[in-house]
């Protein structure tokens, strides 16, 4: 049995580019825990023909339906698909995680019919079609503008689009707005799509609470800070009110992080995009959300990096001018976010629930806070928050901010366990577990 | 004209176009994805990342969004006691 040479984490944009350079020399596993590669930012329909998968070299072991659970003590990565679980091992690693949206919490944020616009483009993406005839999108920032645009070319009834891209964009801004090239043109369809199709867009206005008994009836909204409170009726509202790097798996195999202002962890990389453990790499949102585009650069430039590792010749100039692409990209995204209009985090109300998985809400947080348990792990093992299925996904960024206390030292990130998705006891028993000799979870 | 298959939601057969995901079946019929004692919830990320649709689909407990609705397929909105 050949030896791997490298684990690629994720098939999207950047796990992709560097399987598609590093399986032309070495030997690829590919893994993914979708049906399909694409990932989020290009996903296929489930029965698109011939698919992204064609682009691959056919020496690449692609492995779909696979999800990571964890790692053994030696580095090796648990994961399993329906039928087995199973340890893959190599000397490198590259993670390509992508990243999931943020949704800040308000009364009601649980009522199906409540979801991110990430979660009904991928309906639309998957089926072509989305299964609601009247929809508010509440979120500022490129995403929830052209997803609004979306729908509404694609027959839903956008009732509003409260934020979207802002105002208009300050004169300091335009140099790197207009080396987005691409991605301008981009907004300026969506702008002639909302148009045509009518829809009350409004910079800065916010849904304060959703509405309904047994489902999302409607939405109750500010039109402007502070400004007078209606009600939309709609049978969807979909949030986009940010993004966090999906770096957990990385972090539990010990790579470092920090945090950022905005309350969302960041892997620490050297210029190869090498994390603080050895042999392990990360590309694209997973490290930094900065889009599709620049995921493919990075997928790349990881891959170059490997290769020149193993002594396989690269073109130094082009991994130069790589790199340069990368600075110019992070400089239009820093302007898109400068342009969009930055919400002030609401203070939330103490009946809010913020973590969904075990229904823990700000207040009992608050009172944890208050009792004088201020560390995030604490507030986990006080309250629960944290402990359900999603193992923090959706609240951590919440409770990291109700968990700040006065002193300069930021409260700890939180800690993924193994497995990191649900591992029913009885399929551990029935399936066979192949690992190498010496491992084990 | 797509290919349709057979799957049961909560014991009634539908028939629904080929190659959609579960949650994207469920959602045509109620943005009802998952029934507990703790109440209902609606698919919300849609990506593997909230975990909150959780479906029983042939017995196994599978996220409604990353898997495909596929010929046969029988599929409970409803959990079992000691499950969340």
């Amino acid at each position: 049995m050949n030896e791997t040479d490298v684990i690629v984490i994720g098939a999207g944009p950047a796990g992709l580019e560097t399987a598609r350079v590093l399986g032309e020399h070495l030997a690829v596993i590919l893994v993914d825990e979708n049906v399909r590669v694409g990932g989020q930012l290009t996903r296929q329909r489930f029965n698109a023909q011939p698919g992204l998968e064609s682009t691959l070299p056919a020496s690449v072991d692609l492995r779909l339906g696979w999800t990571a659970l964890g790692w053994t003590p030696q580095g090796a990565l648990i994961g399993r698909n329906a039928d087995t679980v199973e340890s893959l091992s190599a000397p490198v690693v590259v993670g390509a995680l992508g990243a999931r949206e943020y949704v800040e919490p308000l009364p009601g944020w649980l009522l199906p019919g409540a979801m991110t616009v990430g979660g009904a483009q991928t309906l639309l993406k998957g089926s072509g079609r989305v299964p609601f005839r009247r929809v508010v999108v509440d979120g500022t920032g490129p995403l929830p503008f052209a997803a609004a645009a979306q729908f509404a070319a694609a027959g839903v009834e956008v009732v509003a689009l409260l934020g979207g891209l802002g105002g208009i964009a300050p004169l300091r801004v335009w140099p790197n707005l207009v080396r987005g090239g691409a991605a301008l043109m981009q907004g300026a369809r969506s702008s002639w799509h909302l148009a045509r199709h009518r829809v009350p867009v409004h910079p800065r206005g916010r849904v304060l609470r959703v509405l309904g008994t047994d489902r999302v009836e409607g939405v109750e909204v500010e039109l402007k800070p502070g400004g007078p409170r209606s009600e939309l009726q709609c049978d969807a509202v979909l949030f986009s009110h940010g993004f966090s790097s999906a770096n957990d798996l990385l972090v539990r195999r010990g790579a470092e992080v920090m945090l950022d202002v905005d309350g969302t962890t960041q892997l620490i990389r050297d210029d190869a995009c090498q994390t603080t453990v050895p042999g392990l790499y990360a590309a694209g949102d997973c490290a930094g959300v900065l889009g599709g585009p620049t995921a493919v650069l990075e997928g790349r430039i990881v891959a170059e990096v490997i290769l020149a590792r193993h002594g396989i010749a690269t073109d130094a100039r082009a991994l130069v001018r790589l790199r340069r692409k990368v600075a110019s990209l992070g400089a239009f995204q820093s302007a898109v976010k400068q342009i969009s209009v930055t919400r002030s985090r609401s203070t939330l109300a103490r009946d809010v629930v913020v973590c969904r998985c075990e229904g823990v809400t700000c207040g009992d947080i608050q009172d944890a806070v208050a009792a004088g348990v201020t560390s995030q792990p604490g507030i986990k093992l006080w309250t629960r928050a944290g402990m359900g299925p999603c193992q923090g996904r959706s609240c951590d960024r919440v409770i990291r901010d109700l968990a700040r206390t006065p002193s300069p030292r930021p409260a700890l990130p939180g800690s993924l366990q193994f497995p990191a998705k649900p591992l029913p006891l009885s399929e551990v028993a029935s399936t066979r577990f192949t690992a190498q000799e010496g491992e084990s979870p | 004209m797509s290919s349709m298959v057979s799957i049961w939601i909560d014991g009634v057969p539908h028939r629904v176009v080929a190659g959609q995901s579960v949650a994207a079946v469920l959602l045509d019929a109620s943005p009802v994805v998952r029934v507990t004692s703790k109440g209902t919830r609606g698919l919300f990320c849609g990506m593997g990342s909230c975990l909150e649709c959780r479906v029983d689909i042939d017995g196994q407990s599978r996220l409604a969004c990353l898997t495909e609705a596929i010929d046969g397929m029988r599929i409970s909105t409803r959990q079992t006691e000691g499950s969340r």
